[in-house]
């Protein structure tokens, strides 16, 4: 088992390594330098803003709030595959060992990346909640410590059902670090210092009160690592392929209604089809929610006519070309090729979902336009504009496009 | 209304995996495609469905080719692969009505065929479902109605007995047999040979690729010289030759 822990650690860090590569392209890494370089900018201003003796009721508030989401950004990496529930079945004993070890992997890493949170949020809680230099120093490692305790919730739910459960889940990982962070935030720190050693020493001591005679729990160990993975490929697919996990479709019932019903037009069969991949899968639908939400709060915040318009005709582009790989989905289902039917129409078919997702986006992206502007006219014709985009895109570009990948 | 295979050699790349090999399926009959693992059953059937194309030799539905008209010839045969495949986004229900317009079928007549299907493999409370969650039996089942909807000249049916249980397996076979009585012509691969003994008319026995030979039980133990030997055991001495 330790071979075969230290075999993924290696294989998963060379994965990582891989995409990061395509993450931080030469494009993004200048983006990077320039946002990192405007956060920080805006960051200082922002805080030179507060000084003096306004009333900060808020900030205490917000640095908690801050706080206790940045410790669900972590997740324990089991590196668990799916045909381990097999493979590894008669290593059952050996199941506790390897999380521990996994476990530990995960905290360092967990660790690394709370600190640098917590570095980026020094300034604030100098000099917006006002807490002490002892104050902050205890903080962070109160911090530290409660990502001991989620983390080891984490593993030992793995083996504990009842730890699963919202009631128990809710109060370990949410009210309790709550508490102690507040106490943290609103008192003297080292208060919940204490407060957090006693909370790591009572989850030992029930810990291994809760993991006697209890079994690793292969499905959900399973699904907790795939949805973790599926997050982070989701990530990586933002700048490149992706091909390994897909999101599992939703019935999402509530939609069937607006689905085109079955009809006997020759095209009919495609539409039919397309709209329903389109509707219920896990990757399109949330892929164009995902970016045309983004577009329009950008959007939002731009009050430039042009860089507006510029950046909602580049959003509809990404999507575009992003919602392009919908035009083979069923490539692969054999009755594509078997049925009698004419795939001639099925690029006609593909065009029109397109142009109406193209369509309806940019009606959207309208809105915020509209909002900026007060000047009808110009909506008018960034409107009329976008809308000759989504034509082109999806009947012209997309033609050219998708003869070659299909 | 006959399937003719003839001197038919193809494969995926361009090594052919069939070597010469001719048959008939003619209508009101069941023609089982014998073979091991790998022998070459499965891609006989996707010569014929069209998934492959025959580097050499010609297949042929009633004089009709797929290279001659495409749309006519899928028009007039149905197809049960061995591995269920899915539309993932699709239901039960949208899976059917997807096969009714793909072989333009009148919804009405369709759905009543598909109801007794439906109720016969007890499948008939879960039309809303993804099949794609189903167990292997069930997908297997969906294919079944699927394929059974319209009204074909050609069944082809690859290894339907694994994943399915006896009293599906038995509702499956009483299906067949009225497809046969209504005139299709079905070739139905598979190595479950007892079976295969029990229900096909006559046999295509290939192995690596040829055809060791083709007829009815009678002619096959006329031509291996034991009179009332068992299809398994003609087929074992053969592929022992």
């Amino acid at each position: 088992m330790d071979e075969i822990w230290k075999n993924r650690r290696a294989t998963y860090q060379k994965m990582l390594l891989k995409y990061l590569r395509y993450v931080f392209n030469d494009h993004f890494v200048i983006a990077l330098l320039f946002l990192f370089g405007a956060f920080g900018l805006t960051y200082s201003n922002f805080l030179k803003s507060l000084q003096g003796d306004q009333n900060l009721w808020w900030a205490k508030p917000t640095a908690l709030l801050i706080l206790l989401l940045s410790l669900h950004l972590n997740h324990l990496a089991t590196l668990l595959k799916e045909p381990d529930r097999v493979f590894l079945l008669p290593q059952e004993a050996a199941m506790p060992a390897y999380i521990k070890k996994s476990l530990t992997h995960s905290q360092t890493v967990m660790f690394i990346v709370q600190a640098v949170i917590y570095l980026l949020l020094t300034p604030f809680l100098l000099f917006a909640a006002k807490l002490s230099v002892v104050n902050v120093g205890c903080l962070l490692v109160v911090q530290l410590l409660l990502v001991l305790v989620l983390s080891n919730h984490q593993a030992v739910s793995l083996f504990v059902p009842a730890y699963r459960q919202a009631g128990y889940r809710g109060l370990v990982v949410w009210l309790m670090p709550a508490v102690i962070l507040a106490l943290g935030v609103y008192l003297p720190a080292y208060l919940a210092v204490i407060l957090a050693v006693a909370a790591v020493i009572w989850q030992n001591q029930h810990d291994k009160v809760s993991m006697k005679g209890r079994l690793f729990d292969w499905r959900f160990a399973l699904d907790h690592e795939q949805s973790r993975t599926t997050r982070l490929f989701r990530f990586f697919n933002l700048f490149t392929d992706v091909k390994s996990v897909t999101p599992k479709p939703k019935r999402r019932r509530y939609l069937d209604r607006f689905l085109p019903k079955a009809s006997q037009k020759p095209a009919g069969i495609f539409t039919y089809m397309y709209w329903r991949a389109f509707i219920r899968s896990g990757q399109y639908s949330s892929l164009y929610l995902r970016l045309t939400a983004l577009g329009m709060l950008i959007l939002f915040f731009i009050p430039n006519f042009w860089l507006a318009l510029i950046i909602a005709a580049l959003f509809l582009y990404m999507l575009g070309f992003q919602l392009l790989p919908l035009f083979v989905v069923y490539d692969e289902v054999v009755f594509m090729h078997t049925y009698p039917i004419d795939s001639q129409k099925k690029f006609l078919a593909f065009a029109k979902v397109l142009f109406s997702l193209l369509l309806l986006s940019a009606l959207l992206f309208v809105i915020p336009l509209a909002i900026q502007l007060h000047d009808p006219l110009k909506v008018m014709a960034a409107g009329a504009l976008l809308l000759l985009e989504s034509g082109f895109l999806a009947r012209i570009y997309s033609k050219g496009r998708l003869k070659k990948i299909s | 209304m006959t399937l003719k295979v003839e001197h038919l050699v193809g494969g995926y790349s361009s090594i052919p995996v069939l070597k010469d090999i001719s048959f008939e399926v003619p209508s009101h009959s069941l023609v089982g495609l014998i073979g091991l693992n790998g022998a070459g059953k499965s891609t006989t059937i996707n010569h014929v469905i069209g998934l492959l194309r025959p580097m050499k030799g010609t297949i042929e539905l009633n004089g009709l080719s797929l290279q001659e008209d495409a749309a006519a010839y899928k028009n007039k045969i149905a197809y049960i692969p061995e591995i269920p495949v899915l539309y993932e986004e699709l239901t039960l229900k949208e899976h059917l009505e997807l096969t009714m317009m793909a072989y333009q079928l009148d919804p009405k007549e369709a759905w009543q065929k598909a109801n007794r299907y439906l109720k016969i493999f007890r499948l008939d409370n879960k039309l809303d479902w993804f099949p794609i969650n189903f167990s292997k039996g069930m997908k297997q089942k969906v294919m079944i109605v699927c394929a059974l909807l319209p009204k074909v000249e050609l069944l082809l049916v690859d290894e339907p007995f694994l994943g399915l249980d006896p009293l599906a397996t038995h509702d499956l076979l009483m299906l067949l047999d009225e497809e046969k009585q209504a005139g299709t012509a079905i070739l139905m691969s598979t190595h479950v040979l007892s079976t295969a003994e029990e229900v096909c008319d006559s046999f295509v026995m290939i192995d690596d690729g040829q055809l060791l030979a083709a007829g009815t039980l009678a002619d096959l133990q006329e031509q291996s010289g034991q009179s009332d030997a068992s299809l398994s055991k003609i087929y074992l001495d053969m592929t022992e030759k």
